[in-house]
């Protein structure tokens, strides 16, 4: 079988940057190649370094080490007028005192380009997010869906190609944040651009990107499609990042090539099919809220752990159980709600899960809350 | 009794009514949220309860007793502010105990007290520290903490998450609904998130142009919203639309653009009525075998989208329309786009609303 | 809606009162303190109006003489605050765009060193002046030039105001430029706008409220300055001048007439600025991509840089500043003669007329009335702020604010004359020049400032803290004592020093009520106009080094008290 490999130039690549203010690290040799075309998204909590990063790639702060290409060019000493890179700024930052139409063009404006060339495209793009009808107005008359759309067009009617996005969804309530991510994810697949994301939205990431790139403390953790990094998450920072987890504390008793048998600290057995460690003993399992199921079959079995429901509560078409198990711990279980088969709190259950959904960690140096903490 | 009650609350500022005439009770020990979009008048109700902001028409009862012409520090409520208001000027212990000197407790009680809350919250080796010392998290449960030590049993929230990120937000409303119903409150929780709504709430009243909607606990509203604004609002739901072609006998006909047939259960509408059918994403099943009474839609892949627990998949069906659907991993199959399928779902699934007077975009509309 | 009736509606219609009663005794104090004067001396030219009409159009002796002086006065006193004004705003701006975006070492000793103008008091600020441009000691000295590179006159009264209304330029500009949010100006970057481009039309145009304020405030300082100008302005007379000369020849209703024309001008002048600043707009039509992107490269803006710096020297740091260089090479004598009888020691601890007691009475008399006028604002000025930012009508609201800026608008020798006026034998007849006059004068001229310093950081103070306290059952006084005080604080101890250094260094209105009594600036005026300029000199630094200190002290106090919300 003939492979052929095609190397895409990267659009835009960040080789060894490190930033510091003073004694705080806030990027600490990340290392990142965006894709043409791409929609990457850079997840992760508040001050882990995400706007940094977008200005480090924008020349609006200089890396203390590091390069910065773009399209192939060493970029550092290019400065951030040079570099037409799109920016949109959390908070949008629509020049107050300029109208829509004013703000819209001040890109090619001020590189001095003729009006003739390009009135008509952004009179086009205006239309593409329908509000060629508010040229006129001024910034706080509009809503801020509005704004945000405004602020994206104007990002690009210089002609850039790679957009930043600095939580452009952040300002905006819940619902609408939930439907403008489709439209910017169409947005930027229908104009080809390559787009960079952050967000500590985990859910937005998903749905947002092509590939996801999780960042910590100014360290990349892991960079992934939502698929892969869903399925594999490489530490328990990351898996618990996206969604409800359970973690169970327990104790490597036999392995073999791929599988390992463990004893929870509180009592009951599990079997894992995925190996993700090396000789240790102390290790810690991670489960999904939703890979666990209910059933009532295999009482007493491997991979299966009995209690009763301690909360139940019905959230946008699933419901949450609150588990109490025997051996005192908690877990979370979530179900997609149907019909049938509602528990009521108290109801005794057996929660199972397959040896294949489990994912196992070495158990962290800086114990267990530290490793989760976002800060 | 009821804990809190408005009576036909009006509130106007200048020339926009930002409070329409609002009648709500909430009973003691209830936790309640009022949702809406922002602008909806929700924080004005908020502000109206605690006595921030003075009704221009209507009466606040609390415990019975008619309180608008009491001012706001006697009416012994906590509050809990969006951007947290901790006092920069003094640590985490002065905060908290703030509450209990204003009411000249003594200092034995004040430490008992503090203690007890801090600890609730999980503060308590942090007493010493100064509110720019802490992450936004820390932040509101000072807040939260300070407005429970002096004991009151009515707790007003205003967007108390706003400011957090994702993952926080959704553990600390999970603590905080726990905290309230340990501690017996009634709580008036004012949030635009309805995921947010769902899991704190007994009760969600949903707001709207200064306007109450409806009022019901989270399944209730989620399984029978009273309007198409409402059905798109709390979780997420396609359209399309209809008119009656039959109706009497057990099931409703509807033809819909293009001419395919969707049969429903609700019996409440006339032949030639012009109606929106709204599918939630989870209820619309791809290629499912055969059943006999569902309804069957055909069209193709446009977008497929791995979502982690599911994948999200917008099928485009032959007349057009777009419908969401939402198909759990479990089922394994990995779809692509341009392809063929059929779509299925209950005529007890699809949510039958009368085509609305301003249109549909207009009633679904946010802002 | 009060309801009466129930104990808890009546305890609240109370409070509303006693509120209500606190906001007028303060309203009464400001009428009463700066408004009623100016009234008054309104009413008493339009009383008098015979009388009036004589001595300045029809003199037996002068003919219509005082009312050419009066034009003269009033055209050279409004043509020299509008070059100041200007080249205030062309060299300041630089510096206050230093000053608030770079961040080098030493940045906070040049901080406090474009402050110092502040801290010298005008009287000794003229007389710096004048050493250094004007006599031979000073700048002329480098050159070997006998006189003086300038004689009193127009030329030196703009030096001299330039140099103390600088400071005031550049701190509102440098206020504003922090408070304005780079996020636009990164913005205009990421689009493709060179550094230059940026500032010019983003950046500019969000601070153009802070530029008129700037503006405002120099023009106005200009206008009613009166110390440093009796100091260099030789036999030219700026208006408030001419007052202090009529005041002390008892010619009162020319005076009166003179105070009345200048505020009323000036107070139309206001209105028109303002009006005309805020329609003016920015030009934004046209750029020019590559100048703008060469002004932005390092080697011009090191060269702005630089020629700002040099600018601040030696206009403005240099001059005020000179009286210490003088002290030091006139200490023990004559550095030309060589005669000790003419060195600053000799002059001030030797010479018979001891006038180092005359210098020590007066620092303790400047002393006790600065002090005493820093509480009167603080007790009367607070509230004010609070009704001025926080009073439920917004029309007396409105009122307020146009209404503070009388006081500054106005000369301070007609702030002063006109309360002479009012409360000595021409009118009420209850005060006589002396300490309370004083008092009254200093407090009318420096009370707005302890006012907006205290309403702009009170503006800034979200509601939310004192709502959270208020929710948490704090009574008002208590919310007020425990939240609004602490967090505001910056602004007090702002209003504070700008209050006592105002009074320290103030000079044209005290001579015009000073009766027996000397302050130090006055005392400085007095020893300059007997040629005593060594002792002059000494007197001046005494002061300087007072108001500096205290400044300093004041600054590291708001270092420790002010508080960074995280939010």
């Amino acid at each position: 079988m003939i492979c052929r490999v095609v190397i895409l130039l990267p659009e835009v690549k960040l080789e060894d940057i490190t930033k510091k203010y003073g004694s705080i690290v806030a990027l600490d040799e990340v290392n990142l190649h965006v894709a043409d075309g791409e929609y990457f998204t850079i997840v992760g909590p508040t001050g882990a370094g995400k706007t940094t990063t977008l200005m480090v790639i924008a020349g609006l702060v200089k890396p203390d080490h590091g390069s910065v290409y773009i399209d192939g060019r060493v970029v550092n000493d290019f400065l951030p007028e040079e570099r037409n890179v799109g920016f949109m700024f959390q908070g949008f930052d629509l020049f107050p005192h300029l109208s829509v139409w004013d703000n819209v063009t001040y890109g090619p404006f001020v590189r001095g380009w003729n009006p003739e060339v390009y009135d008509k495209s952004a009179r086009e793009m205006l239309e593409l997010v329908h509000l060629a009808g508010r040229f006129d107005a001024f910034p706080r008359e509009l809503s801020g869906g509005m704004q945000q759309r405004i602020a994206l067009v104007r990002a690009l009617t210089s002609g850039a190609r790679i957009l930043l996005l600095d939580e452009p969804l952040g300002s905006l309530d819940a619902k609408i944040r939930v439907e403008l991510r489709y439209e910017l994810r169409s947005l930027v697949k229908d104009l080809r651009l390559t787009a960079i994301h952050v967000t500590h939205d985990m859910e937005e990431a998903m749905i947002v990107s092509d590939r996801i790139a999780l960042l910590r403390r100014g360290r990349i953790l892991q960079v992934g499609t939502p698929h892969e990094v869903y399925s594999n998450p490489t530490s328990l920072f990351v898996i618990n990042f996206m969604g409800e987890t359970n973690f169970l504390e327990g104790i490597i008793k036999s392995r073999g090539k791929n599988w390992a048998n463990i004893e929870l600290r509180n009592g009951g057995n599990v079997r894992v099919t995925k190996r993700r460690m090396g000789v240790e003993k102390d290790v810690v399992l991670a489960v999904r809220s939703e890979d666990l199921i209910f059933n009532k079959r295999m009482v007493g079995e491997t991979n299966s752990l009995s209690g009763y429901i301690e909360s139940s509560k019905f959230i946008s078409g699933y419901i949450r159980y609150e588990v109490r198990l025997d051996n005192g711990e908690q877990i979370i279980l979530r179900k997609l709600a149907s019909r049938n088969n509602f528990f009521k709190v108290n109801d005794r259950v057996t929660v199972s899960f397959s040896p294949e959904k489990v994912l196992v960690y070495p158990y962290p140096q800086e114990g267990l809350e530290k490793a989760l903490s976002p800060d | 009794m009821p804990d809190v009650k408005l009576v036909n609350v009006s509130k106007r500022f200048r020339k926009i009514v930002a409070v329409d005439r609002v009648s709500l009770s909430v009973h003691d020990g209830e936790y309640l949220t009022l949702l809406g979009p922002s602008g909806c008048g929700k924080t004005t109700m908020l502000r109206i309860v605690s006595g921030l902001a003075n009704p221009d028409e209507g009466e606040v009862y609390v415990g019975g007793r008619l309180v608008n012409d009491v001012p706001v520090e006697e009416r012994g409520m906590g509050f809990v502010f969006q951007l947290f208001a901790v006092f920069p000027h003094m640590t985490v212990w002065g905060n908290v105990a703030f509450g209990p000197h204003a009411l000249g407790w003594s200092t034995e009680r004040i430490e008992e007290e503090c203690l007890r809350v801090l600890r609730m919250v999980r503060l308590e080796d942090r007493i010493d520290a100064y509110p720019n010392e802490l992450s936004f998290g820390e932040l509101q449960k000072v807040g939260l903490a300070r407005a429970i030590a002096t004991g009151s049993k009515i707790l007003l929230l205003d967007e108390p998450m706003g400011a957090l990120d994702a993952k926080v937000r959704g553990e600390l409303r999970l603590e905080l609904r726990k905290l309230v119903k340990d501690l017996g409150l009634t709580a008036i929780h004012v949030t635009h998130d309805q995921e947010e709504a769902m899991v704190v709430s007994d009760r969600i009243a949903v707001m709207r142009k200064g306007k109450i909607v409806q009022v019901d606990t989270p399944p209730r509203l989620y399984s029978h919203p009273k309007n198409v604004f409402l059905v798109n609002f709390i979780g997420e739901a396609s359209f399309l639309e209809g008119t009656v072609k039959n109706a009497g006998g057990m099931t409703l006909i509807i033809e819909i653009r293009g001419g395919a047939i969707i049969r429903a259960s609700d019996k409440s509408f006339r032949i030639g009525d012009r109606v929106v059918v709204a599918l939630r994403p989870e209820y619309v099943k791809i290629n499912a075998k055969g059943n006999v009474g569902l309804n069957r839609l055909h069209g193709r892949v446009e977008r497929t989208k791995f979502v982690g627990w599911f994948t999200r998949v917008e099928v485009r069906l032959d007349n057009g329309d777009l419908i969401v659907v939402e198909e759990p991993m479990s089922n394994g199959h990995d779809f692509e786009v341009g392809e063929d399928l059929t779509l299925t779902f209950r005529p007890s699934d699809a949510l039958i609303y009368h085509y609305p007077e301003e249109g549909l975009q207009k009633a679904l509309s946010l802002e | 809606m009060m309801r009466f009736g129930s104990k808890d509606s009546f305890r609240c219609t109370l409070m509303k009162r006693l509120k209500s009663s606190n906001s007028i005794i303060v309203l009464s104090f400001f009428f009463l303190i700066a408004l009623m004067p100016i009234i008054y001396m309104f009413s008493y030219v339009f009383f008098n109006f015979g009388e009036v009409y004589r001595w300045v159009f029809d003199d037996p002796i002068s003919g219509d003489a005082r009312w050419v002086l009066m034009q003269k006065s009033i055209l050279l006193s409004f043509e020299v605050a509008t070059l100041v004004t200007i080249v205030d705003i062309i060299i300041g701006l630089p510096m206050a765009w230093i000053l608030s975006r770079y961040d080098f070492w030493g940045k906070k000793a040049v901080d406090t060193l474009v402050d110092l103008p502040l801290a010298v008091p005008t009287s000794a600020l003229g007389f710096s002046v004048f050493l250094f441009w004007g006599s031979r000691s000073g700048l002329a000295s480098l050159f070997g030039i006998e006189t003086g590179l300038f004689s009193r006159g127009p030329m030196m009264i703009v030096l001299a105001h330039i140099a103390f209304t600088y400071p005031y330029v550049v701190r509102s500009l440098t206020a504003i430029i922090e408070e304005v949010n780079m996020g636009y100006e990164y913005a205009a970057r990421t689009l493709g706008a060179s550094s230059v481009t940026a500032i010019r039309t983003i950046t500019l145009p969000l601070i153009k409220p802070g530029l008129i304020t700037g503006a405002i405030l120099a023009f106005t300082r200009s206008l009613g300055e009166t110390g440093a100008t009796i100091l260099v302005c030789g036999i030219h007379e700026t208006a408030p001048l001419v007052i202090v000369a009529w005041r002390q020849l008892l010619e009162i209703s020319p005076a009166a007439f003179l105070g009345m024309t200048v505020v009323a001008v000036a107070v139309f002048l206001l209105y028109v600025a303002n009006y005309l600043a805020e329609r003016w707009r920015f030009p934004l039509r046209k750029v020019w991509p590559k100048a703008e992107k060469f002004l932005s490269g390092k080697k011009p803006r090191g060269v702005r840089d630089l020629l700002s710096t040099l600018i601040f020297l030696s206009l403005v740091l240099i001059p005020s500043a000179f009286t210490l260089v003088y002290m030091g090479t006139w200490w023990s004598g004559s550095p030309f003669t060589g005669s000790q009888e003419a060195g600053v020691f000799h002059q001030v601890f030797l010479a018979p007329d001891r006038k180092w007691l005359s210098l020590w009475m007066s620092i303790l008399t400047s002393l006790e009335i600065s002090t005493v006028v820093t509480c009167i604002n603080l007790a009367f000025g607070i509230p004010m702020a609070l009704l001025v930012v926080r009073g439920k009508s917004r029309r007396l609201r409105e009122v307020l604010e146009a209404l503070l800026n009388m006081p500054i608008a106005i000369p301070s020798a007609a702030l002063g004359f006109s309360i002479y006026l009012l409360w000595g034998s021409k009118g009420l007849g209850v005060l006589s020049p002396g300490f309370w006059l004083v008092v009254l004068v200093h407090t009318a001229a420096t009370y707005p400032y302890m006012v907006k310093q205290v309403a702009s950081v009170l503006e800034g103070l979200p509601p939310m803290y004192e709502e959270a306290a208020k929710t948490l059952g704090a009574k008002p006084f208590s919310v007020f004592r425990t939240i609004t005080l602490p967090l505001v604080m910056p602004g007090i101890l702002a209003g504070t020093i700008l209050s006592f250094t105002r009074s320290l260094g103030e000079t044209g209105a005290t001579i015009v009520v000073m009766g027996t009594i000397r302050t130090v600036p006055v005392l400085v005026v007095n020893w300059v106009e007997a040629m005593a300029l060594p002792a002059a000199a000494f007197a001046s630094v005494v002061l300087i080094a007072a108001s500096y200190i205290l400044m300093l002290l004041f600054r590291h106090l708001i270092e420790i008290v002010v508080i960074r919300p995280k939010i």
